[in-house]
């Protein structure tokens, strides 16, 4: 399957209100291929379910709901543009095989009515505050098989306070920054809740952030 | 009372429409305002810049010698250049000092917040200065904009180029607007060229007179399109091809040391 152009992305963007340029456009891909090769290399098949936490405008879905069997990909974000502009571009490459988004604030991982083998929470985490972290492994741990690998990307912590904002300037999406979340941090959260941070199944560093991944 | 806090936004529906043309691959890169102010707040304007404003009690010096690297609380500064191949004045004007016209200062708030909204940054998005953060030591962090009124007699050849394009990947803002707003009309004011854009598609226009722009008219634009200034022609007692640009300025967190400010004395007075 290929990936849409970065033309068709520049429009499907713009069709939400969002400015993106070609130039901005050029790199995406990059992105996009190292979250399907990741999530591959942790032994995902067809018939496997995911649970994509912020999945955005379906950065990973371009390959995986094309990989997986029908209505095997699931996924939740905050920011309805964005799943708007995933529909579109899904579309817009043919992707027949049917998938599960939904606009979630609360990570109710729940309402799927599924249990996953994997989930994926890509430059996500660094967005929420601690209690927000603590909930979203609480749900996966409602939701995760046992054995089932969380795969997600943070930034480590900075010397800079929190920082809140708009996100894309749309005045109805206040957003925030809080680079708190280290690795420390998230392997002693994980243990409290019987979960084992996995060491070795992946390099440390995404293309943009580093990487954990997670057993349940 | 139906004021709340969306009454200060421009309404999503029309900003769209502008993206559109400013920014998709098939799209201008530019877009035109037409009759944006009034007729009598645009005589004002192309007025008070070229026959009320005394020249003689402005600041002619920047605080150094390059440009666009200014401290919080530059002084406005008026630049003239006469020679073989340059007839302009500019007056850069930054919107932290007390204004020389408040009308000209009250609409360069506006076109910019306009400009952030086109570009969906928040509405008061680097209208003023801020202070660096501890973690962000990046100049262009400190950016804000600044409005410059400008008007150009003869040639005063600015060479095609780009802004914050990705053959700058320190300062690659591609979605980066500016806007000029036009104070002076081709054929009747001036004739020759003017400013030259070229569009996302690379077709190439003199939008001045190719779109017959006049007073009032706002034209925004891609930064990282290329654009230039060339060939303009006037007579005495014209008034050239006037206009005001709003560009991103990046402001350092700092006051220039006093030989600093002797040794850019030079740029400006010429």
């Amino acid at each position: 399957m290929s990936l849409p152009s970065d033309e068709c992305l520049v429009d499907s963007f713009l069709s939400e209100g969002i400015p993106l340029t070609m130039e901005s456009a050029e790199n995406w891909q990059e992105l996009v291929n190292w979250q399907f090769d990741a999530i591959k290399d942790l032994g995902i098949k067809p018939e496997h379910k995911i649970i994509d936490i912020g999945c955005g405008f379906l950065r990973a879905g371009m390959n995986l709901v094309p990989y997986l069997n029908d209505h095997h990909y699931f996924g939740v974000d905050a920011f309805k543009p964005y799943l708007n502009i995933g529909k579109k571009l899904l579309s817009e490459i043919g992707v027949s095989n049917s998938f599960d988004v939904r606009f979630d604030t609360g990570f109710n991982l729940d309402q799927f009515g599924q249990t996953f083998d994997y989930a994926m929470s890509i430059a996500v985490v660094t967005h929420l505050s601690k209690k927000q972290i603590e909930t979203l492994f609480k749900q996966l741990k409602k939701v995760m098989k046992p054995g089932g690998l969380f795969l997600m990307t943070y930034i480590p912590i900075k010397d800079c306070p929190p920082r809140g904002f708009y996100f894309h300037g749309f005045y109805d999406y206040p957003m925030s920054s809080s680079p708190f979340c280290n690795r420390e941090y998230l392997q002693e959260l994980a243990s409290s809740l019987g979960i084992e941070w996995v060491t070795g199944l992946l390099p440390e560093e995404s293309p943009s952030q580093k990487v954990g991944v997670f057993r349940f | 009372m139906s004021i709340n806090y969306s009454s200060f936004l421009l309404p999503e529906s029309e900003l769209n429409g502008i993206r559109k043309v400013l920014y998709s691959p098939t799209g201008d890169g530019f877009y035109v305002l037409k009759g944006f102010l009034p007729e009598n707040i645009g005589q004002h304007i192309r007025r008070f810049w070229s026959e009320i404003i005394d020249t003689s009690c402005l600041n002619r010096s920047f605080c150094y010698k390059t440009r666009n690297e200014f401290f919080f609380g530059h002084p406005n500064v008026y630049r003239v250049a006469k020679d073989d191949t340059h007839d302009v004045k500019v007056f850069h004007n930054y919107l932290w000092n007390y204004p020389h016209d408040e009308v000209t200062h009250q609409i360069a708030h506006m076109v910019i917040s306009m400009i952030n909204q086109l570009e969906r940054k928040p509405i008061y998005h680097e209208l003023h200065p801020m202070r660096y953060r501890s973690d962000e030591k990046d100049a262009f962090k400190g950016c804000m904009l600044s409005y410059r009124v400008i008007q150009t007699f003869n040639n005063a050849t600015v060479p095609e180029h780009r802004d914050f394009g990705k053959d700058d990947p320190h300062n690659c803002f591609p979605e980066k607007l500016n806007a000029t707003l036009i104070l002076s009309e081709h054929g009747k004011d001036y004739g020759g060229e003017g400013m030259s854009f070229t569009t996302n598609a690379g077709r190439k226009l003199i939008l001045n007179k190719d779109l017959q722009l006049t007073t009032g008219d706002l034209l925004l634009w891609r930064y990282a399109n290329l654009h230039g200034v060339d060939g303009v022609k006037s007579e005495a007692g014209q008034k050239g091809f006037m206009r005001i640009i709003y560009p991103r300025e990046g402001v350092y967190d700092y006051a220039p040391e006093k030989d600093k400010i002797e040794e850019g004395a030079h740029v400006a007075a010429k």
